[in-house]
């Protein structure tokens, strides 16, 4: 037991590593009620009580953002969440093996490549002279700046998020789906069933709880968008639908010094996601399917 | 199973499925087309899968930017390092949490998994890295994003499989934590350091925000800075007056925008190129990945 020490020397660094810079940045969130000046210490140096959520909640960009972020999300959530589920189902009624594992292997590939390129290339296939700007002159539709477009903001990064990730969402499902019992597809077949019955009694029962799971996490994530595909794809011109809770947040308070107000902003946007989180977690225990 | 006949729904699957690999892949077919191809096709907007003409310049024009250069190296010396440091600061604390004698087990826990629901957000974090004087440094890119609970969870549960009687055994010849660790659970859990790493790897080669957020100087920024200005700001000015300013090595015979859609794609193929070599070597672990992914803390 005189090793013990190696076990702290072990743990520790980590730990410590853990505490300062994540630990130490949720006291910080203490300075969304108080008052920040560079020269005051990291704490801030007053108090000042819910006064940055009250300019917050007066922010004439207050409900742009909220709804921006909750629109693009749900959105998002309507289109990105069954498409893995369908493209796994669709790969897995696949009989030619060899052709499954070749459009798996490539399905996953976009997401690897990083945000920057993604949105670059997007730029390059959708400018004015781009091949998609092309394809629509060919067929007599004038050409869209698809950029600078506010009502093509959404379309555009839900599409782009599909590319990316729809293969790689897929493969948590392979994994349910080759958990199933293959005896269970058995039974079904003595019993008569047909393919599409076999799916709706067998398959798709089989992988419900992962489907289930999933889902409550990205409820719990409804509030949240990544800001780095946001901030790339965004311009003063589409802000109307693509500024977002964190975008501004970082406008107000890296480029802003607006540090206590951006916090409280920040802020906000966690209580919302966490109370989100609990709640898709009750109903989903309802259903007798819950995370916890 | 049971082979069965093809039916329609198979047909029309299987060209589903082709159509969709077709979509994943165009784009990289695309980009290395618009690289290679003569300035006046790009230019013209012919080109649209396959390259059409032939040129290099826009590889050579990239291979010569300086600030392509300095971003991959400073890519790689990121990540490379950001990967070993995740690696170790992940490892050795799963040890701990794994071995049976470790008193303070669930508190450890405790400060780890916490973080997976509640964190300060962008600007508490970004005021702590700057009160520690870290602005500026490469410790700021590499050590919040190796700090994953969810990684050492990974780790812990890995290395809770080893069987316990090679752990065993070993305490009775008197080997220390150091030892063990090093000498049996290291070796034993390869191809979890391997999948584990793989995804650091990747995720730090492509990150952008940390370098954006806390690194001001020119010649410390990552690859994906640089290339964010080149392609998605499409601010082309400092490798254009460097490279076609001096009209050094190019003819008269380029369309000017041409030519700048070929260098922008050319830095795309450039930056992907790494990724896509691993990517193989990725595929030989995705299957294990994918049951680490399944085995939930």
């Amino acid at each position: 037991m005189k090793q013990n020490y190696q076990l702290y020397l072990m743990i520790l660094p980590t730990t410590i590593l853990f505490i300062v810079f994540l630990y130490l940045p949720m006291a910080g969130l203490v300075i969304a009620v108080r008052h920040y000046d560079i020269v005051g210490g990291f704490f801030g140096d007053a108090w000042v009580g819910g006064k940055y959520f009250m300019q917050f909640f007066r922010d004439p960009y207050f409900f742009r953002i909220i709804r921006n972020t909750a629109l693009l999300n749900i959105f998002m959530l309507l289109i990105t969440f069954p498409a893995p589920i369908i493209l796994a189902l669709l790969l897995n009624e696949m009989q030619q093996k060899k052709l499954k594992s070749l459009v798996q292997s490539i399905s996953y590939l976009p997401h690897f490549i990083s945000t920057v390129i993604i949105v670059g290339l997007m730029m390059d296939l959708f400018s004015s002279r781009g091949i998609i700007n092309q394809a629509l002159n060919g067929v007599g539709i004038q050409t869209i700046l698809f950029f600078q477009e506010p009502g093509w903001f959404r379309p555009l990064y839900i599409g782009s998020s599909l590319w990316e990730g729809v293969g790689w969402s897929a493969i948590i499902y392979f994994a349910a789906l080759a958990a199933i019992n293959p005896e269970l597809y058995e039974y079904a077949s003595i019993e008569g069933a047909g393919r599409l019955a076999k799916i709706r009694y067998v398959t798709i029962p089989g992988i419900l709880p992962t489907i289930v799971i999933l889902f409550i996490l990205a409820v719990g994530n409804i509030m949240t968008v990544g800001f780095e595909k946001v901030f790339l794809m965004y311009s003063p011109g589409t802000y109307e639908t693509a500024d977002v809770i964190s975008t501004y947040t970082y406008r107000r308070g890296i480029l802003g010094l607006d540090y206590s107000y951006a916090t409280a902003v920040g802020f906000f946007n966690s209580v919302v996601n966490f109370g989100l989180l609990i709640g898709a977690n009750a109903l989903a225990r309802k259903a007798g399917h819950g995370l916890w | 199973m049971v082979k069965h006949k093809p039916q329609p729904f198979d047909i029309i699957n299987t060209i589903l499925q082709l159509l969709l690999a077709c979509v994943f892949i165009y784009p990289f077919i695309y980009i290395i087309s618009i690289s290679i191809s003569d300035t006046f096709a790009v230019g013209l907007g012919l080109v649209k899968f396959l390259p059409i003409g032939f040129q290099l310049d826009a590889y050579r024009i990239v291979l010569r930017d300086t600030t392509i250069w300095s971003g991959y190296a400073n890519s790689i010396l990121y990540t490379v390092t950001g990967t070993a440091l995740s690696l170790l600061l992940c490892s050795l604390p799963a040890y701990v949490l794994a071995t049976s004698e470790f008193r303070f087990k669930k508190s450890f826990t405790a400060v780890f998994v916490i973080t997976m629901f509640f964190n300060g957000g962008i600007i508490p974090t970004f005021l702590v890295v700057r009160n520690l004087g870290l602005l500026d440094s490469i410790w700021a890119i590499i050590i919040p994003p190796a700090l994953s609970a969810w990684n050492i969870i990974l780790f812990r549960t890995n290395f809770k499989s080893i069987p316990i009687s090679l752990i065993e055994s070993a305490k009775m010849d008197g080997a220390s934590h150091v030892w063990i660790f090093t000498k049996l659970t290291v070796p034993l859990s390869k191809a979890i350091f391997a999948v584990i790493g793989l995804f650091i790897f990747v995720a730090a080669w492509n990150s952008y925000f940390p370098a954006l957020l806390y690194l001001t100087s020119q010649d410390k920024q990552p690859l994906m800075i640089v290339l964010r200005k080149y392609i998605v700001m499409q601010n082309m000015r400092g490798i254009m007056e460097r490279s076609i300013g001096t009209g050094k090595g190019l003819g008269d015979n380029y369309d000017y925008e041409g030519l700048l859609r070929s260098i922008r794609m050319t830095t795309v193929v450039v930056s992907v190129l790494p990724v896509l070599m691993v990517y193989p070597f990725m595929q030989k672990f995705l299957a294990k990945g994918i049951l680490v992914g399944s085995i939930k803390g």
